[in-house]
């Protein structure tokens, strides 16, 4: 379970949704030997069976409010998602609410001695009035994280949960043989049955005719 | 402002896609069933069912999807589309008999066949589309969800969201269909019945949305916590939300209610343009088999006579800079093209070639110029020897291959792979320039062999297009030649011919028949290795190599497998890792493919684990092709000074690689399986004796599935990159 901690501001949760999630800069990722954590794991969420009857997943940025803070003239909302973790920024003129969308908005994370600067941007986000960037920490516990936005910087404490364990977060994508099985069984079963039933209605003709 | 929103679309590809198919094999099926009923599938059907995607497309990847979190109105909205907009347009497009005329008939009949017909699924399939089933199920998916407890939890979780809008969408699904009166379903109330059915529909939708209207407070926990976007407060945006729902909502049900009362009052009967009879499902003229040659443009070029020299000449061309660079560039290997393009490129690219088309590797092969050039200056009078003519050969030198890239390392030295390419062209020279025919192709070359045997698994395949055509055949140039083209140089006689083993590809056959009858046909992969009968043992041991060895490849470069080698060699003493690597080597892909290729039903079931082994061959290179599908940048730098871009390289491991990777395997498992029992039908006709002798085979795939899935969620090197 994820816990977010922010530092100076009431924690507000808000939808939580998830984001892409991308290797950053080789001084804080992981071993080239290491492979990325799933991005989602039901990210084709949508039926095959029939065709006309598909519904693909909810994608969105956002997540839980981490921290919603007033601070110089912006209005500034922190959101997260866990695993894989996104951030995302809205920028808001703290008197009109109008969004403020040509700031450079830049996150910091350190832990001990990984330091990680990362550019929050609208290309990166689907909701383009929030600034989003995906970052990878390999280090799961508490990561102390600053945004600086022009000159007003906020900070707080993200709490990094560990990795999910691979057969967990891909377990869909391996159950995937078995319904296929069970229907092919009983596609056998059934055309078995009718060929029975075909032949014993052809039989039952025959000896009527004997 | 206005811009940002207007740009916050989502285009997620695996959904586009879906999409397009759905509207693509609608389409397709329509333009069928208005041909021989255009009373029942008019224009505005199509323009329904298309209308009915495009309503998915908005819901689900427009701003109202990015918003959906931050404002409840866009929210409705979404639920509306999903609800009352969606489902209804796509039933009244009428999509059952259009997709089952879409599908092929094969897949129809033998496919979908047992489960159309069985009594049961058409009993269950009744009571799912009783009209008080729909109704309850929409009224009562509908109210739970938006009970605040469950909406929070949707709103928390992408989840939780995704099931929130499948059971909107299948719930609206199932309660349209009564209202539709989808064809050719029979109705099992009356059409009066359905005036009440959708009042009483809308009163739920009513008191649901005078509940937000009227609620002095935020009843969405989330959305008071929610930024506010201008002057909307979260009260009046759930008041704004509310009245979205109501009106519109209660306008979906009542206008099709109207419609029904006025056709009642009217004494509506079906118009005689109306009870046009539509044909039994018969296809007269079986529709031709997809046929690439046929494809316009894209045929024409495949056809042209010169098309496979060209192809030739640029791989060899390409050949040539890979060993000149390999002999004389630096000796390390992400610098080298001789340690990037084979290792990383050109193994990734032919697997995936081998995956969607055929064995176009051969049909682009580099030693091809070397063997022509052979047959031009030496003899090549003489008969492959006897003793040689079969797959044994092909296959030692695929173990000793196998082997050597582990031992030697050979991706990581360019001075060594060179040396291959260059052994490659003299050995394609010197045999087919003493030997008659192809036999380089047939017996010697590893690597045409794993493109032969994989190729098993390919959607295309060289054959002809009619056999009747053939009956009538006397000179059967496709294998003897004539005047102008020579004939298949492996032997291979097109109307006898099944699967793509041995075929490389080459269309001499193709252009040598004089019926044009030989085409590059879309083919059911695996049909080919469907047999009753037992594989020679060479084939069959070639077979059991590549499945094992996609295991023992793969294991040989990940993290436990290496510690665990390297535990062995402190063990023993030993000062060289190779011994343990060549024992790892000489047990998984010499004798254990030995040993099941000996037993009688080795050779039965042996080619039968080929999906699945081509499935580990596919995950397994796609692994090093998308991570390291940058890797030529840095050689690019070395050869023309450009920017350094390599510098700021970084290993990438694309998010969703993993997930493809095992879909790969899952779809390698299935066939598989498939081919194992239709194979066990075949010996053994009775049910319990088909389980019996498939249930060993089935557990060996799965054995060899496992090991799969354990390999690849292991830490894998990322061999040939400078990152």
């Amino acid at each position: 379970m994820v816990r977010w901690v922010p530092r100076d501001a009431q924690t507000r949760p808000l939808a939580q949704t998830r984001g892409e999630l991308i290797l950053d800069k080789p001084d804080h990722a992981t071993s080239p030997m290491v492979k990325s954590v799933p991005h989602h794991i039901l990210g084709w969420r949508w039926s095959f069976l029939p065709l006309i009857l598909l519904v693909p997943s909810l994608f969105a940025d956002g997540g839980m409010v981490l921290q919603h803070v007033e601070k110089g003239p912006f209005a500034i909302t922190i959101f997260a998602t866990p695993a894989p973790i996104d951030l995302s920024v809205l920028v808001q003129d703290s008197k009109t609410l109008e969004p403020v969308l040509d700031a450079d908005v830049i996150f910091t994370l350190t832990k001990g001695d990984s330091r990680i600067g990362v550019r929050a941007t609208h290309d990166q986000a689907q909701n383009k009035l929030l600034y989003a960037v995906p970052v990878r920490l390999s280090d799961p516990g508490e990561w102390h994280y600053t945004v600086s936005i022009r000159n007003v910087a906020v900070a707080g404490i993200l709490d990094v949960p560990a990795e999910q364990p691979k057969l967990a977060a891909y377990w869909l994508y391996l159950a995937l043989p078995f319904p296929v099985m069970a229907i092919f069984a009983l596609h056998q079963w059934l055309q078995r049955r009718q060929k029975n039933l075909f032949q014993s209605t052809e039989t039952g003709l025959f000896a009527h005719h004997d | 402002m206005a811009e940002a929103v207007l740009t916050s679309w989502r285009f997620d590809p695996p959904f586009i896609c879906v999409l397009a198919l759905a509207a693509w094999l609608y389409f397709r099926g329509w333009r069928q069933m208005h041909a021989q009923s255009p009373q029942r599938y008019t224009l505005e059907r199509l323009a329904a069912y298309l209308g009915g995607l495009a309503a998915l497309f908005i819901a689900l990847a427009s701003p109202l999807d990015a918003f959906g979190n931050l404002l409840l109105e866009a929210h409705m909205v979404q639920h509306l589309l999903l609800i009352v907009v969606a489902p209804p347009l796509l039933l009244i497009g009428q999509p059952v008999l259009p997709f089952l005329r879409a599908l092929p008939s094969g897949a129809v009949r033998d496919g979908l066949g047992p489960f159309l017909s069985s009594r049961g699924l058409r009993r269950a399939g009744r009571v799912l589309t009783n009209p008080a089933v729909c109704w309850l199920a929409m009224a009562v998916t509908v109210v739970f969800w938006h009970m605040p407890r469950w909406y929070e939890l949707a709103l928390n979780s992408p989840v939780w969201h995704g099931v929130e809008h499948a059971c909107f969408f299948y719930a609206a699904m199932l309660f349209w269909w009564p209202v539709a009166g989808v064809w050719p379903a029979r109705p099992q109330w009356s059409r009066w019945l359905m005036i009440p059915y959708l009042v009483l529909a809308d009163l739920v939708n009513t008191g649901l949305s005078a509940w937000l209207v009227f609620s002095t407070h935020v009843v969405y926990r989330t959305y008071e916590l929610a930024p506010r976007l201008g002057d909307l407060t979260a009260l009046n945006d759930q008041t704004t939300a509310g009245a979205i729902m109501w009106v519109p909502g209660s306008i979906a049900f009542l206008i099709p209610a109207f419609v029904l009362t006025m056709q009642a009052l009217n004494g509506d009967r079906a118009r005689p343009s109306e009870l046009v009879r539509i044909k039994p499902f018969v296809r007269r003229n079986a529709r031709r088999p997809f046929d690439l040659l046929r494809v316009p443009v894209l045929g024409a070029i495949v056809r042209y006579r010169y098309f496979r020299r060209i192809l030739q000449t640029l791989m060899f061309a390409l050949a040539v800079i890979v060993a000149v660079d390999g002999f004389f560039g630096p000796r390390i290997a992400p610098l080298n093209l001789a340690g990037v393009l084979p290792w990383t490129y050109w193994r990734g690219f032919a697997v995936v070639a081998l995956l969607a088309g055929g064995n176009l590797f051969c049909m682009a092969c580099p030693f091809m110029l070397s063997r022509d050039l052979g047959r031009r200056f030496l003899p090549a009078r003489h008969q492959w020897p006897r003793a040689l003519r079969s797959k044994w050969l092909a296959v030692g030198l695929i173990v000793v291959y196998l082997w050597a890239y582990e031992v030697f390392g050979l991706w990581s030295s360019p001075w060594r792979t060179a040396w291959i390419i260059a052994g490659y062209f003299l050995t394609a020279f010197a045999v087919d320039g003493f030997f008659e025919g192809a036999s380089f192709c047939k017996y010697v070359c590893p690597i045409g062999q794993f493109h032969f045997v994989n190729s098993l698994v390919s959607p295309l395949e060289v054959k002809v297009r009619s056999s009747a055509v053939c009956g009538s055949c006397k000179t059967h140039d496709c294998i003897r030649g004539n005047e102008t083209q020579r004939g298949c140089e492996l032997l291979l006689f097109q109307p006898t011919k099944a699967g793509n083993f041995d075929c490389t590809f080459c269309l001499d056959c193709v252009h040598a028949c004089p019926q044009d009858n030989v085409g590059i046909l879309a083919a059911v992969p695996g049909s080919a290795l469907i047999s009753a009968r037992k594989w020679r043992m060479d084939v069959s041991m070639l077979g059991w190599v590549l499945v094992l060895g996609a295991l023992v490849n793969a294991a040989a470069m990940v993290d436990p497998v290496m510690g665990w080698m390297h535990s062995i060699q402190r063990a023993w003493g030993l000062r060289s890792m190779w011994p343990v690597t060549s024992a790892f080597y000489f047990m998984g892909i010499g004798v254990l493919p030995l040993l099941l290729a000996w037993r009688a039903r080795g050779r039965s079931f042996g080619l039968a684990l080929i999906p699945l082994g081509f499935g580990m061959w596919v995950a397994h290179f796609s692994y090093h092709l998308a991570t390291g599908w940058r890797s030529v940048i840095p050689v690019m730098d070395r050869l023309f000074h450009l920017s350094g871009q390599a510098a700021s390289l970084t290993a990438l491991v694309p998010s969703w690689l993993t997930a493809i990777q095992i879909l790969v395997l899952d779809g390698g498992l299935l066939l598989s399986l498939y081919v194992s029992w239709r194979n066990a039908q075949s010996q053994a006709p009775a049910s319990k004796g088909a389980l019996r002798l498939v249930a060993p085979w089935a557990l060996l795939a799965f054995g060899i599935y496992a090991a799969s899935v354990w390999i690849l969620f292991q830490p894998m090197q990322m061999r040939g990159m400078v990152m």
